[in-house]
């Protein structure tokens, strides 16, 4: 640590330092219901002053005003808001209880958690889904799914049917910094992608961050998805579960000590496998294929000033056919200290752990075999929020986590078997990193945040992931960057605003992924000697505008985003159990850019968005396509999704969903050779080529039990149907040759679902 | 070929993932009409291996063609073809006449350890493409087994998997692929139904009964497995080939990549070295 010599200087603390002098108002805002923190949750004070703050992620808020007589007003959406008079003659400590608005007042009444917080506040580029959204957009196979929710938004790319891999403006599936309650998700599908491993149960909010990131955020190039698991209810035990087509769900919440401490405890496994029995194919007949898993979170509060939280995920998949086993899976966990110093320091203390881990093996006797490979993250991280002032929200902390990458190890299982073993040599890395930012408002209309990260990498001792030069001791450089983050929103009037961000990210770890889908098996590797760290700087402005007393919120965004470093495999690589993986590696710049649109409509009985991207990403690798610029793989010209939900009845709602996109880019061959009985394509250009067009509608219907008004139990049945039109959408492209007139090729497309419906029994008590 | 289930050859994987895929998806396929750009500069591709075994050694010149072309390769004639080992130039002559087929005398067997150079010489200009040999270790034993893991139609041939016994040669970097004769006729001459493996799971161990290919073949026949050793250069062609299209298809293909040669001037395919044991056993009642 002693080598961080940085001066961290606070130029605008002493320009703050005029409204000095005042009194501190401060607390936590939390559902009345449940007890769970109101993450963003808006307090807005009318007076000498007038000015307002949002709650953080543990829904502590704190303003320090002028003294003197105020109106407070306390607001969350959906939640009825609380407003009060307040004489400010001293810090003053007031904890709010906002109550869930009732679906008639919903419509009408309610405020939003800010309603025009997309105007006001000064971070872009940025969206905000609730839980609640997420259930009501179609889902396959009626799982709720918190990434197909975030491909619907714009500048959120997906590679292929079903996948869950996002590419965010022209960033690859690795870029994503993916955080389970602060944990880092290393793999964030089950089951090939089809489903993603957070179990809308057990999750309460999801914050996207697509550019303008926020200085504590870093580690990865384009994008953070903030993923809080729900804290448990700490008003009463409550059970709520769901039978589904493909599997089933079970959460319990309880209070430890009422209003003080409480739990969670969600589960899920599915039973796909169940129907294999019924193929006439002998292989799949005996096949073994699910996935499970389980959230847990606990909290207790100590005193006013003291809360702790421990949560943690475990989930696997596994998957046996004829002898092989694969199996994989995420494991994470967290523990948390809050402490408010004072009512103008919020501390957060965290400990953090994540591993993934996959096995593959065979028990045929004479190449029996087991083949393992890990990464494992140990986390410390402290955050602080300092409110200075009402004009002056100082941030700052620091991170530093231990990385253990396990690339492969393969171990014969019996004394029979042949296989001798190899173990490809581990690696141990050191991330550490530090920022500080401050959001200042320049009177009423212009706000600016202003902070940088700073971030370093290093490998511990000696490692041989690549051939090493004899003569050359093993070299670990050190990595540092430098990540300025600078953000600024310019009110035009009360319904709109301008807003611009800049942000240098550099990511330090990357994903060996060299197929079109990610795999279980693609291989996480550090920077090294020969790696360099990524770095990305990207440029943002957009336009904001409310219309129809903010019911309706319009923006428009534009993006440049420049990625260095940028890694790509060479052509025929080899990335299986490699000791030599860095040979494989190449390197070069991608760029992306594009303009998003967005319309949303989040109260009333319709609600709804549509979104259009507009993008373009490419990239120039050396030694890939001849050194020539090529298309990304997920570059997609034109992005469209629209969805929308309405509210029929009391019991009858109904949803649907329409995404279009440009078909992805692919490589067509323009000639071919024989050799070995094989027609062996010759090709053009890298990705110079597209797939049709990918377009496709869900629906779904929910109806509401009508004893649910007289009862505890309540209960609902949903009917989704996924590809409602039965689009046959394209896949894949491959090129065969024909079995009966050897001569002969021809070109064939790969689809992989026609429609596919599904119903699920959700209950609740 | 076949994905042989040491994990070495990463198909084992591969497999098991298309079977995944399979399993969750029910995939479909159907044929599709596309446009492709014109291909317009043909080029000269080399098929040829040079063993240890006293045979006519065969080295086959095609030219490439556009890919919806629906024609049989054309076939390279009057070239001038010679495989030298540095002391010995053996020339090769082409027979019949226009099959592009060119062999050596039928007496020409290389050994283990010299490194083999191919010359041909054709429209102008001059090819060049060099193989060392390794040599193999012999097939201390051979087994055949029933494959009940297929459903088998009405009137096919009874399917047996090869096993072999042998040991890997001491020092890494082997490379095999094998080849199976049913009374004498070779399954398919095809890369479809040769296996190939690297030692690198392996490396210098007791190998006890590992498949390494599949006949069909009724009680009674003579089976004949030819063992290679083949380089490192050829082991990347094979799978290259077979990565780019008879394994195409599954959820996770490896992206769309021009297969490497080893033959200099821009033509393409692969000539190769290789040492050969060979072991015959019958198929049991």
């Amino acid at each position: 640590m002693s080598r961080w010599t940085i001066p961290l200087i606070l130029p605008l603390l002493c320009s703050g330092a005029l409204a000095q002098g005042g009194f501190t108002l401060s607390g936590n805002i939390k559902d009345k219901a449940t007890g769970e923190d109101l993450i963003g949750a808006l307090v807005q004070v009318t007076g000498p002053t007038t000015t307002g703050v949002s709650a953080n992620t543990y829904g502590f808020y704190s303003l320090t005003l002028p003294p003197g007589d105020y109106t407070v007003r306390y607001s969350f959406m959906g939640y009825t808001r609380i407003e009060q008079p307040l004489k400010l003659d001293r810090d003053i400590r007031q904890d709010i209880q906002l109550a869930e608005a009732t679906n008639e007042l919903k419509a009408v009444e309610v405020t939003s958690r800010g309603k025009d917080k997309n105007i006001a506040d000064v971070q872009m580029s940025s969206n905000h889904m609730s839980i609640e959204t997420m259930k009501t957009i179609p889902a396959f196979m009626g799982e709720v799914d918190v990434i197909k929710a975030l491909q619907m938004l714009p500048g959120v790319q997906t590679m292929g049917e079903g996948g869950s891999g996002m590419y965010v403006r022209g960033g690859g599936v690795d870029q994503n910094l993916i955080l389970l309650d602060e944990a880092p998700v290393y793999n964030a599908a089950h089951l090939l992608g089809f489903f993603s491993v957070f179990n809308g149960d057990a999750i309460k909010d999801v914050q996207l961050y697509k550019g303008g990131i926020p200085a504590s955020y870093g580690g990865r190039l384009s994008s953070v998805v903030d993923i809080r698991m729900k804290d448990g209810n700490n008003q009463k035990f409550n059970v709520e579960g769901g039978l589904g087509t493909i599997a089933s769900r079970l959460t319990v919440q309880a209070p430890i000590v009422k209003d003080k401490g409480s739990f969670i405890v969600s589960g899920r496994r599915t039973y796909a496998d169940q129907f294999l029995g019924l193929s006439n194919d002998k292989g799949l007949k005996h096949s073994k294929l699910y996935f499970y898993d389980m959230n847990m979170k606990a909290n207790y509060t100590l005193n006013e000033n003291n809360r702790v939280f421990a949560s943690g995920y475990f989930g696997r998949d596994v998957f046996k056919n004829q002898g092989i086993g694969l199996d994989w899976g995420n494991a994470t966990g967290t523990v948390r200290w809050n402490h408010v110093f004072n009512a103008k320091l919020f501390a957060n203390i965290t400990g953090i752990y994540s591993t993934f881990n996959y096995g593959a093996g065979s028990d045929d006797r004479a190449d029996a075999f087991e083949w393992t490979s890990s990464i494992r993250d140990v986390s410390g991280k402290a955050d602080f929020n300092y409110y200075f002032n009402p004009n002056n929200t100082i941030k700052f902390g620091g991170q530093i986590s231990v990385h253990t990458f396990a690339p492969g190890k393969v171990t014969g299982e019996s004394d029979e078997s042949a296989v001798t073993g190899l173990e490809l040599p581990r690696t141990h890395s050191v991330e550490e990193a530090f920022y500080i930012s401050n959001e200042q408002r320049f009177g009423s209309r212009f706000t600016a945040t202003y902070g940088v990260r700073i971030s370093a990498f290093e490998n511990l001792g000696t490692r041989g992931v690549f051939e090493e030069d004899p003569e050359q001791p093993d070299a670990n450089p050190r990595y540092v960057n430098w990540e300025p983050r600078l953000g600024a929103k310019y009110a035009l009037t009360e319904m709109s605003s301008i807003k611009a961000s800049y942000n240098r990210t550099a990511q330090y770890l990357h994903l060996a992924s060299n197929g079109n889908s990610s795999t279980p098996f693609d291989i996480w590797f550090p920077t090294s000697e020969r790696v360099k760290p990524e770095v990305a700087d990207q440029y943002a402005l957009g336009y904001f505008r409310n219309f129809s007393n903010n019911r309706y919120e319009f923006s428009v965004e534009g993006y440049y985003k420049e990625m260095r470093n940028a890694v790509d495999f060479k052509d025929n690589a080899n990335l299986f159990l490699n000791e030599s993986l860095e040979d494989e590696v190449r390197f070069g710049t991608a760029w992306a850019y594009g303009s998003e649109f967005m319309v949303r409509k989040q109260e009333g009985k319709l609600t709804g968005m549509l979104s259009y991207t507009l993008s373009h990403s490419d990239r120039r690798i050396d030694g890939i396509n001849d050194g020539k610029k090529y298309r990304s793989k997920y570059d997609k010209t034109h992005n469209v999704s629209l969805m929308a939900s309405y509210k029929l009845t009391k019991l009858w709602s109904v949803g649907a969903s329409w995404v279009y996109q440009t078909g992805s880019p692919i490589t067509m061959p323009i000639g071919r050779y024989e050799y070995g009985g094989q027609i062996v394509p010759i090709y053009s250009e890298r990705n110079a080529e597209r797939m049709p067009d990918y377009h496709r509608m869900d629906l779904s219907v929910t109806k509401a039990s009508r004893k649910n008004e007289t009862r505890r139990w309540q209960s609902e049945w949903v009917f989704s149907v996924y590809n409602a039109y039965a689009r046959k959408n394209t896949y894949s492209i491959n090129f065969r040759q024909d079995k009966d007139e050897p001569n002969k090729t021809f070109a064939e497309k790969t689809y992989l679902f026609s429609i596919v419906p599904s119903i699920t029994y959700n209950f609740k008590f | 070929m076949k994905p042989l289930k040491l994990p070495s050859s990463s198909k084992a994987v591969s497999k098991a993932l298309l079977l995944m895929g399979v399993l969750a998806l029910t995939s479909c396929t159907e044929r599709i009409e596309t446009e492709l750009a014109e291909y317009t500069t043909p080029k000269l591709v080399v098929e040829g291996w040079i063993t240890d075994q006293p045979q006519p050694q065969r080295v086959r010149l095609t030219m490439s063609a556009g890919y919806m072309s629906g024609q049989a390769a054309p076939t390279v004639s009057d070239a001038q073809v010679t495989i030298s080992d540095g002391q010995q130039t053996f020339p090769l002559t082409e027979q019949p006449l226009g099959s592009g087929n060119y062999y050596t005398a039928a007496d020409v067997a290389g050994s283990p350890g010299n490194l083999y150079t191919l010359t041909v010489v054709s429209g102008g200009k001059t090819y060049t493409s060099s193989d060392l040999m390794r040599p193999v270790a012999p097939i201390e034993d051979l087994a055949f087994e029933y494959d009940d893991d297929i459903e088998y139609e009405d009137g096919e041939l009874p399917r047996y998997k090869v096993l072999v016994w042998t040991q890997d040669l001491a020092g890494p970097g082997d490379h095999y692929r094998w080849t199976s004769f049913v009374n004498d006729v070779p399954e398919i001459d095809s890369l479809k139904n040769i296996w190939f493996v690297e030692d690198l799971l392996f490396e210098g161990a007791d190998v006890n009964g590992v498949q390494v290919g599949t006949v069909r073949a009724t009680p009674g026949d003579n089976v004949r497995v030819q063992q290679w050793s083949i380089s490192a250069g050829a082991f990347d062609v094979m799978k290259g080939i077979m990565e780019q299209t008879e394994w195409r298809g599954g959820l996770f293909d490896p992206p769309p990549a021009n297969v490497p040669s080893n033959i200099s001037n821009g033509a393409l395919g692969f000539f190769g070295a290789a040492s050969v044991k060979e072991r015959t056993g019958v198929i049991p009642y």
